[in-house]
């Protein structure tokens, strides 16, 4: 159904996308003219600066540097720039130069990159980009001098997304630091980045990093599909991308996965993976996503097999406590009395005597509470923290119970969700969207409506893929070779394969054993690149 | 796209949507709604049965548990008397299930019965016939079957008035009690399910254990004694304690327990500590005759002395083991005796005959009484002494 509702709003789309198509304007040979075109284009201003100099050997002709305050290194420019073209002495040997921005280029300016633009608004992207431009007068084209420089964040730990041992840095807003990040965790020719504009407002960068010869061709060449057909004024967040090119777009299921840190996203690249990077943005999209991946985290692979196969097991263990507990609290309590032992249903009954609310609506309620708490909690101005601890611990929690309008268990139950809920971040928004579902299917048919719905949405999960790869697997289509990274957490010398529906162009990732002669050198992979 | 192609779409769509909704029809309107909140259900503990006093039809008791009276944690219970944490609530008609029915005249809430732990029957029932009484608890699907059966002389609601000792409530007392029947091995406890499946076997007769009261420094308690023996679905007579430990050597039921004996040759006795016993019953039909040979196998250890002598030497151990091996066969002999006397096959010679010999029993199961009482029992016990506790010989020796 939603498929046909889908399919429908993109045709309905497509038919609605008109060809944005402005008439190209060229720069003009006129100094004055391109200045006066320049400051139509941008508007007055005030960050727009516009230096005009005089260029070339005496007299010299007009010309001017363009630049946005704020966007350029000041540094660059003043010195590698301004200072080299003010600099008389330069001029001596360019007596009759008749192309004086190829001289300038050439011979002049301290900047490595630079390029000729003869178009105005390319020219205009340039300058927003960052770039510096350089027009003279009596030539219709402009120098885009690569100044860019702005204040950004230092590289921090991500905030959502911490671990105990292993790297503690993290995506930041910049896209170039971004990938230089993920370069400096593979150095391998083999790294690929493929860059975009999005968006037709904001031109955001788009990239898209792959491992060649490791990923699936076909993989990649579907990303690029998928991302030239966004039609999309604004994009200021991967999550943008996320809701363009996901496989599902209604599932309560991401069909991509999302990271802030670059070590997660070079073992996926690793695996044959491919990542998309957003500028002004830490998240980063990997794909294809499996929903077995929400439940892996980097410090698994930072510590011994045995340790990470058992926090594996708590966080299957938690996730299903946090989308199951209240919806079984609710039907054992409301429908299945018989099936708790009496000891500890006597105790229950204690509990619950005289609340005045069926017990499912005292779940849902206080569920409800909770998660208008977590919300505040996170809208929050940090000051203010105090105050929802209070409220919420003490008057809601405590004053309930003791005034008698929540029995004591259901308060246990929902703190209980409320832990284990974020053991497993990925999945928070199905894990409590499913479970409030469950709980209110447990509260009008019992286990039945429980299990009704769980079978639910495993036919749905059943049906999902992401990027030609069903999203259970390995569990189902059981691919027994790779739930060695799914039941438990192998030693690393025994994931000797990388996962077989995505890294099959190049399955092995290491042979077995320890010895590396020399014709095993060749196994990088872009001694062998496709 | 084009109009046909469309219209396939269409078409499709619906018979999607009537799929998925034949489904939520389906899963929405099956399965029972019988939901009933936590707070507003009686959970029975036990259950009584007698006759009304008038006779005809059923009364039936219930211990209910009063939750508001038993002490939450942190909810502290001012004012107001302190009830007893449980509610004892009659009610009568004609058959057992009209009688809980009526109870709800009384109850503000509705009785739930699947937490039930036992179901104390007067004997005057139990005399009567057991099968009209116990087909309510049979057929429905609330109570459980492995509600405990339990005989009492007296009126079952002086059983749920008993102290509950250490518990809360009698009834629980009682299942809890009846699970550690292995520390003395006198009692026999029978749930529902063991009953139904000893009537359904023709030839075996069941056992029931008697609870009675007795006034304890002027507090009413409960007390364990014997076994009533119900041949068919009537009860028809008693074994003591001792006898029901001979029928549990027997059925090889007996897992632990005490037994003290006179030591031989020697002023003072010994107790014995029962570790583990196993039990071996053949019957041999020969012409017409039945031949039942029982061997039980018994460990234990020496647990208490009362003599001044160093028992422990292989000679004194001997002569335990065989005073042990006597004792027993003594209770073995003395249940076989009652047994015989009510003509009633407690010990399922007949169900071991119809698994072996099932021809025999087809010939002999109508006169089975006759035959049981005509049996030629052999029993042998072979007792095996294998420990003597932390100590080796008496302290004072």
């Amino acid at each position: 159904m939603f498929e046909m509702l889908w399919r429908k709003l993109r045709l309905a789309h497509q038919r609605k996308k008109t060809p944005v198509s402005r008439s190209r304007r060229d720069l003009s040979p006129n100094l004055e003219a391109n200045l006066t075109a320049f400051q139509e284009e941008l508007g007055a201003s005030p960050d727009l600066i516009i230096r005009r100099l005089t260029l070339g050997p005496r007299p010299g002709s007009a010309g001017a540097l363009i630049y946005i305050d704020g966007l350029i290194d000041k540094q660059v420019v003043n010195q590698d720039v301004l200072l080299p073209l003010l600099n008389e002495g330069n001029w001596g040997k360019g007596q009759d130069v008749t192309d004086l921005l190829g001289y300038v280029a050439q011979s002049i300016l301290a900047v490595g990159e630079m390029q000729t633009e003869t178009e105005l608004r390319q020219v205009v992207q340039g300058l927003l980009a960052g770039d510096t431009i350089l027009l003279v007068d009596g030539q219709a084209a402009a120098l885009l001098l690569s100044t860019k420089g702005w204040d950004k964040r230092a590289i921090q730990e991500p905030e959502a997304e911490q671990i105990i041992q292993g790297p503690h840095e993290g995506f930041t807003e910049n896209l170039r630091t971004n990938t230089a990040l993920l370069r400096r965790k593979i150095a391998t020719a083999g790294l690929h980045f493929e860059e975009m504009k999005l968006g037709q407002r904001t031109q955001t960068a788009i990239a898209i990093a792959y491992l060649k010869g490791v990923v699936n061709e076909k993989l990649v060449e579907e990303v690029r599909l998928r991302l030239k057909r966004i039609n999309i004024d604004y994009i200021l967040d991967a999550n943008y991308l996320q809701e363009f090119i996901s496989d599902a777009p209604f599932s309560l299921f991401p069909t991509l996965t999302f990271t802030e840190r670059p070590d997660v996203v070079a073992a996926k690249l690793l695996e044959g993976r491919v990542a998309i990077f957003v500028d002004g943005t830490p998240v980063v999209n990997t794909v294809p996503a499996l929903l077995v991946e929400n439940f892996q985290s980097p410090d698994d692979y930072n510590f011994p097999y045995y340790y990470a196969t058992m926090i594996r097991w708590f966080r299957y263990l938690s996730f299903s406590l946090a989308v199951l507990a209240p919806a079984l609290f609710v039907a054992l309590g409301s429908y299945h009395q018989e099936l708790i032992p009496t000891p500890l249903m006597i105790t229950l009954k204690t509990a619950t005597e005289g609340t005045p609310f069926p017990l499912a609506i005292e779940v849902v309620m206080m569920g409800l509470v909770f998660e208008i708490l977590r919300e505040a909690g996170v809208r929050l101005a940090r000051p203010f923290g105090q105050t929802i601890s209070i409220v919420g611990a003490l008057v809601i929690g405590e004053a309930a119970v003791t005034a008698g309008l929540v029995g004591a268990p259901t308060i246990i139950v929902i703190a209980l969700t409320a832990i284990t809920t974020f053991v497993v971040p990925g999945l928070l928004g199905p894990g409590i969207f499913l479970r409030l579902i469950y709980t209110i299917l447990g509260g009008v048919l019992g286990a039945y409506g429980i299990l009704t719905g769980m079978l639910f949405t495993l036919l749905h999960l059943a049906s999902l893929r992401s990027f030609g790869v069903p999203y259970l697997a390995p569990l189902a289509p059981v691919i027994p070779a790779d739930l060695k990274d799914v039941l438990v957490r192998a030693p690393i010398w025994a994931l000797r394969t990388r996962p077989r529906l995505i890294g099959w162009p190049r399955p092995q990732r290491q042979p077995f054993g320890f010895a590396v002669d020399e014709e095993e050198k060749g196994e990088d992979g872009h001694d062998e690149g496709k | 796209m084009t109009k046909a192609n469309d219209a396939g779409h269409r078409r499709l769509w619906w018979k999607k949507s009537l799929w998925l909704l034949l489904l939520f029809i389906m899963v929405f309107t099956s399965g029972c709604w019988d939901r009933r909140e936590l707070e507003n259900i009686a959970v029975v503990l036990g259950m009584g049965l007698n006759h009304t006093p008038g006779g005809e039809g059923y009364e039936v008791s219930f211990q209910i548990v009063r939750a508001a009276q038993i002490k939450s944690p942190g909810g502290s219970s001012g004012g107001g008397e302190k009830m007893r944490p449980f509610w004892i609530l009659r009610s009568s008609g004609p058959t057992v299930f009209e009688a809980i029915r009526n109870a709800t005249f009384q109850s503000s809430r509705r009785l739930f019965l699947s937490h039930s732990q036992v179901l104390v029957i007067n004997e005057a029932v139990a005399r009567e016939g057991l099968t009209p009484a116990l087909d309510f608890f049979i057929r429905a699907h609330e109570p459980r079957l492995s509600l405990w059966l339990l005989l009492t002389a007296e009126d079952p609601v002086q059983i749920f008035d008993a102290s509950a000792g250490l518990e809360m409530v009698s009834s629980q007392a009682i299942s809890d009690l009846l699970q550690q029947y292995h520390l003395t091995s006198k009692i026999r406890p029978v749930r529902l399910a063991e009953y139904v499946r000893l009537i359904m076997a023709k030839t075996t007769a069941n056992t029931l254990p008697v609870i009675r009261t007795i006034e304890n420094a002027g507090k009413k308690e409960f007390y364990f004694e014997g076994t009533g023996v119900i041949k068919g679905d009537k009860l028809v007579g008693f074994l003591d304690p001792i006898e029901t430990r001979g029928l549990l050597w027997v059925l090889g039921e007996v897992q632990g327990g005490v037994i003290t004996f006179d030591v031989p040759g020697k002023k003072g006795k010994a107790t014995l500590e029962i570790f583990t016993s196993s039990s071996t019953v053949t019957v041999q039909v020969k012409a017409d005759k039945i031949h039942v040979k029982i061997e039980v196998q018994v460990r234990s250890g020496l647990g208490n002395q009362t003599t001044y002598t160093d028992l422990s030497t292989p000679d004194q151990f001997k002569k335990l083991e065989t005073r042990q091996a006597e004792v027993i066969k003594g209770e073995i002999e003395a249940a076989l005796a009652k047994a015989r006397e009510y003509g009633a096959d407690i010990f399922g010679f007949g169900q071991q005959l119809y698994g072996h010999d099932n021809r025999a029993w087809q010939r002999l199961a109508a006169d089975w009484e006759r035959h049981f009482r005509e049996a030629t029992v052999e029993i042998k016990v072979k007792a095996v002494l294998v420990e003597l506790g932390l100590t080796t010989r008496p302290v004072l020796d």
